[in-house]
């Protein structure tokens, strides 16, 4: 362990002593929202004429380097705002940094000049991802919404590669991967169950985010301890010109936002909060129809201050708080039954950045992020089950980026995580299970993009870790090549070793409340996946994207809880099973990034098993999990129909769910229990093959129209949306009512067409 | 901007004959639904320390859409026998004969073999050459253990038998003491009465039906090492005699009940049999049984 530490002090060190040998003659600066402010990270920059570019780091910091003396002309442009160009004069002196202010696209441009250069002088973008999916928040507050509720995760299961469960679940399966193989972070901390109301909206309130970047794998050393993808969400840091706000109405909930400029220019802040009130409405259904209801809601909040400790250092400080609360009260009077289930998560993240030198920064961030569900059920007074599970997460980050040379982009850095896993489920006062385990995670690494030649780009990087219970190390080699083959076209590889330290006990779709979070133990292995993409990209023109990428990820030790493990010690080896599983396939996306009429069309053809060997487990043999489907078509627009009307729809058909289908019946014998006294007189069916069968497909048209004008002089929204317009309901469930001799099979559909409106004023 | 429409119109006919190649691939291998199942034998028995032997059952399952009725699936002319394993055996070979009427297996030699010894092991086999079945299971049964109830009971038989009690009364409490080669412990409560007598005050004999094909049967767990539980009264949903077992199982009987449990719970997809050549049970189980009233309260 101590030389692990050596090593990544090491790396800083050297890092720090790059930063000193700087470039001549770059162009360096800032790209920011015009309206407020604030920085724009991973803004793409380039210079016209040439095949330079570069994208900005998280501060909206960019270096174009190794000029000669001239002037150059520079264009900057970020998904959602407006492209802009601006005449740049580098002489032999080192130059100030620009500032480069981008307008949102939903400010209008009195007049649009548009510069259509000869393709062949285009340049070529620096740096572009590989199985990266950046949305801005424009696209979300655009987007269809369920419950008239924007959602950050419902708006990233529209793109090719993710999917969902249900119409009912907003967690997010990406490239075959369960969802807790998908690395949740906000403002660089993790958030480990991002859900509300079981699952059917998500923890991120869309006037919060700012930016949200999917990476649906072959992600760079920078993150790690997922073994799929990463979700990368940044949260608005406020704006820094003048205070603004929201305030919006839905039916089932509302929210509000604020946000402005700290006393003196200090800095900026942003904070924003909704709140569910579904209570007078299940109240008024309890009372009226006589029926034991129960009672619900959730809140969230978020808080970001930025502060401008020194021209060269800013401290960030943000904070999420959340919480779902459902109580039921009911049975017979003389016996009645109570059942309390509350959950929520709990973030704080500060982050203190600092420019060393012009082409250096360095960051440090110490943050908290906890995850808590607690459920009791009491009869009468007496504890039928008590349970709370807490997940703490104490986590330090480093990061140093060097970004002077215009061939290497260095990135490196450390992640400390210290986790205390807390586990109580006690049955009528007695303990059933008891945990109370703390390990600690470390990991390091470092890589590079580095252009070898005009055309090529290689990004390169390792990520070491070290986790304490079980003295494990493991190290997880990354690899990204990127040829320019035209400037309007691309080719990419992807591929590495992706580990994960940490697993999910989830006791069945969408009962988020019933979640659990728990790191490896000494008994354990880690996850961990190869990953293999090959990635073609092409813009046609400034508008349109076209890409297609092909996967293959073989997965090992892939942890599922064992549902038949009864061990009060909870250890690892007894609570799971580990198996292997692949996922493999190809996705094709055309996206039209601005204009009037925006929007993408997808397709993905995929496929992905799972094996647990020697289980119970669809007896040890392979098997297609639930979320696999075949195939998976998305259409999506957003249209300015002018100034006053914005409408959108998405539509999108896949493949029917698998479910297991029921192919026999017999007694389920009980010792000590006549069959007679049992539910249909013990009548039991005999499933086949673990989801064997697939429900008919599922499709599914969501419409928006926003009406845009002033309520006393503030800009005000009217937003009508209708969720399921024709009314498919999806299929579910597959249920067997044994109440009938024979049995009579259902299939349990979901939502029909739900209408929502909303009213929206910002001041 | 200048381009080159047939370099672009060759790369949508690349992408188009790419998207009809992958998209007939992915057609194939399409899970099914299973439309040929063959019936597996189900092969069920329950040793009971120090009890008389129980009927066992032998069975085929039944078609999904078939009308089940458990008898008519019995399989009759097996060799199905029971015997003690392990280094020093001191029980023969139990045989067992098919009753027509029951359409059970009923043992032959009982009176010269006895009952089932606590922390001994045994071993079920049932043959029956002509339609392919040989089962065969393994169970050891749970020594003695002592269960103090709350509250105590005021007669003993064969069971013993508590006071009359109702669910504005505390509710019942059991303490055991550990038992060896116990996996688990299962508390079964199961109303003897078939009127159906629901207990809630707000229940109206005249105008609310009678509940059709309502379970008289609820159970409790408590793991190995686990000494104390209480029943709470949701329970007890009918008014009339029931009868409460606290069982000590073996490890095999304890998988299988978990799994029993759990795919109630819609959590796994098939129980845990531990019953080689077929499904079905045997179990080793070690008991304590009482009897109380439960009396509906207006």
């Amino acid at each position: 362990m101590k030389k692990f530490t050596e090593l990544a002090f090491i790396s800083l060190l050297l890092l720090s002593s790059i930063s000193i040998a700087q470039t001549k003659n770059p162009i360096r600066g800032f790209i920011v929202d015009a309206t407020s402010d604030e920085p724009l990270p991973a803004a793409n920059i380039i210079i016209v004429g040439t095949v330079i570019g570069a994208s900005t780091n998280l501060d909206g910091y960019f270096v174009l380097g190794n000029l000669e003396s001239g002037i150059y002309t520079v264009e900057a442009s970020y998904l959602g705002y407006h492209s802009t160009q601006q005449r740049v004069t580098v002489t032999d002196q080192l130059m100030n940094p620009l500032k480069i202010d981008l307008l949102p696209s939903a400010v209008q441009l009195e007049e649009v000049t548009v510069v259509m250069e000869d393709q062949d002088d285009l340049a070529i973008r620096q740096s572009p991802k590989v199985s990266v999916i950046p949305i801005d928040a424009g696209t979300i507050r655009k987007m269809p919404s369920l419950g008239g509720e924007m959602d950050v995760m419902r708006t990233l299961q529209l793109m090719p590669g993710v999917k969902s469960s249900s119409d009912i679940s907003s967690a997010l399966y990406v490239r075959g991967g369960s969802p807790d193989q998908t690395l949740i972070l906000m403002d660089h901390n993790v958030v480990y169950n991002p859900s509300h109301l079981f699952g059917l909206f998500s923890t991120f309130n869309a006037d919060a985010v700012k930016r949200i970047d999917l990476m649906k794998g072959g992600f760079p050393a920078e993150y790690g301890g997922r073994s799929g993808s990463v979700l990368d969400v940044i949260t608005n840091e406020g704006n820094r010109k003048e205070t603004e706000g929201l305030f919006s109405l839905g039916i089932i909930s509302s929210r509000g936002a604020l946000e402005g400029p700290l006393p003196n220019k200090i800095g900026s802040y942003a904070v924003s909060a909704r709140r569910t009130y579904m209570e007078p409405i299940l109240d008024y259904m309890r009372e009226s129809q006589d029926i034991d209801l129960p009672s619900y809601y959730f809140y969230d909040a978020n808080g970001k201050v930025n502060l401008d400790l020194t021209d060269r250092t800013t401290l960030t400080i943000a904070g999420y708080w959340g919480e779902d609360d459902l109580t039921f009260d009911g049975g017979p009077e003389d016996s009645p039954i109570s059942v309390g289930l509350n959950w929520g998560n709990r973030t704080f993240t500060s982050r203190l950045r600092h420019a060393l030198g012009r082409d250096a920064f360095v960051s440090f961030g110490a943050s908290v992020s906890r995850y808590r569900s607690k459920w009791d059920i009491e009869n009468d007074g007496v504890d039928l089950e008590d349970a709370y599970d807490r997940l703490l997460d104490y986590s330090f980050k480093s990061d140093l980026e060097f970004l002077g040379s215009q061939n290497h982009r260095i990135k490196t850095g450390v992640w400390i995580s210290y986790y205390e896993f807390l586990l109580r489920i006690s049955h009528a006062g007695k303990d059933f299970v008891n945990v109370d385990d703390a390990t600690a995670n470390y990991s390091w690494y470092v890589q590079d993009r580095w252009r070898f030649l005009p055309k090529w780009e290689l990004q390169p990087g390792l990520r070491l870790y070290y986790h304490e219970a079980g003295e494990l190390f493991m190290a997880d080699p990354r690899l990204a090549l990127v040829y320019h083959y035209r400037p309007d076209v691309r080719f990419k590889v992807a591929g590495g070793r992706y580990s994960q330290f940490i697993d999910l006990i989830s006791f069945g779709e969408g009962m988020s409340s019933f979640d659990i979070w728990a790191p490896i133990d000494e008994t354990m292995e880690p996850t961990y996946c190869d990953q293999l993409i090959l990635g073609y990209e092409w813009e046609p023109n400034d508008q349109l994207e076209f890409t297609t990428e092909t996967y293959y990820t073989q997965m090992h030790d892939v942890a599922t809880f064992n549902m038949l493990s009864s061990s009060e010690s909870f250890d690892g080896s007894e609570a799971y099973f580990f198996g292997e599983g692949t996922a493999y396939g190809i996705e094709f996306m055309l996206r039209k990034k601005s204009g009037r009429l925006q929007g993408w069309a997808g397709y993905t053809l995929s496929w992905t098993d799972r094996t647990y060997a020697d289980t119970y487990l669809n007896d040890g043999e392979t098997f297609y999990p639930k979320w696999d489907r075949r195939h998976d078509f998305i259409a999506t627009a957003m249209y300015d129909l002018n100034n006053r009307w914005d409408m959108s729809a998405s539509w999108r058909f896949n493949t029917g769910q698998g479910v297991t289908q029921p192919v026999g019946l017999m007694t389920t014998y009980v010792a000590g229990v006549d069959p007679d006294a049992m539910p249909s007189n013990g009548r039991q069916v005999l499933n086949g093959e673990l989801n064997n069968y697939r429900f008919p497909e599922d499709h599914r048209l969501d419409v928006t129209a926003t009406w845009k004008h002033t309520f006393f002089k503030y800009p005000a929204r009217l937003n009508i949306s209708i969720y399921n317009v024709y009314s498919r309901r999806s299929y579910w469930l597959r249920i067997t009512d044994l109440t009938e001799n024979p049995v009579v099979i259902e299939d349990i559909k979901l939502l029909p067409i739900v209408p929502m409106i909303s009213y929206e004023v910002r001041f | 901007m200048k381009i080159n429409k047939h370099r672009s119109t060759n790369q949508i006919l690349l992408g188009l004959l790419t998207l009809a190649v992958i998209g007939f691939s992915g057609c194939s291998d399409q899970p099914t639904e299973v439309e040929d199942y063959n019936p597996e034998p189900i092969l069920t028995a329950f040793l009971y320390g120090g009890e008389d032997i129980e009927p066992v059952t032998l069975e085929w399952a039944g078609g999904i859409y078939a009308y089940y009725q458990p008898g008519n699936n019995a399989i009759s002319g097996a060799d199905v026998k029971i015997w003690e394993i392990g280094p020093d055996p001191v029980q023969d070979t139990l045989y067992f004969e098919f009753n027509d009427n029951l359409k059970k297996y009923l043992p032959t030699n009982e009176a010269e073999w006895g009952v089932p010894q606590h922390l001994r092991s045994y071993r079920i086999e049932a043959h029956k050459a002509s339609e392919n079945i040989h089962m065969w299971a393994e169970t050891v049964i749970p020594d003695t253990f002592t269960t103090i109830i709350t509250p105590e009971p005021v007669g003993f038989d064969s069971v013993a038998i508590l006071d009359t009690l109702n669910r504005n009364m505390a509710p019942i409490e059991l303490h055991w003491s550990q038992s060896a080669l116990a996996a688990g412990y299962v508390q079964t409560i199961v109303c003897l009465d078939t009127t159906y007598q629901p207990l809630d005050p707000d229940w109206d004999p005249i105008e609310d039906e009678i509940p059709e094909d309502s379970s008289r049967y609820s159970f409790d767990l408590a793991m190995a090492g686990q000494d104390f539980t209480t029943l709470a009264w949701i329970n007890f949903w009918y008014e009339g005699w029931h009868e409460i077992q606290n069982q000590a199982v073996d490890p095999y009987y304890w998988e299988y009940f978990f799994s029993v449990f759990r795919l109630w719970m819609g959590q796994v997809n098939d129980l845990e049999y531990h019953m080689n050549g077929g499904l079905g049970v045997f179990a080793g189980i070690t008991r304590d049984r009482y009897m109380v009233y439960i009396e509906k309260v207006e």
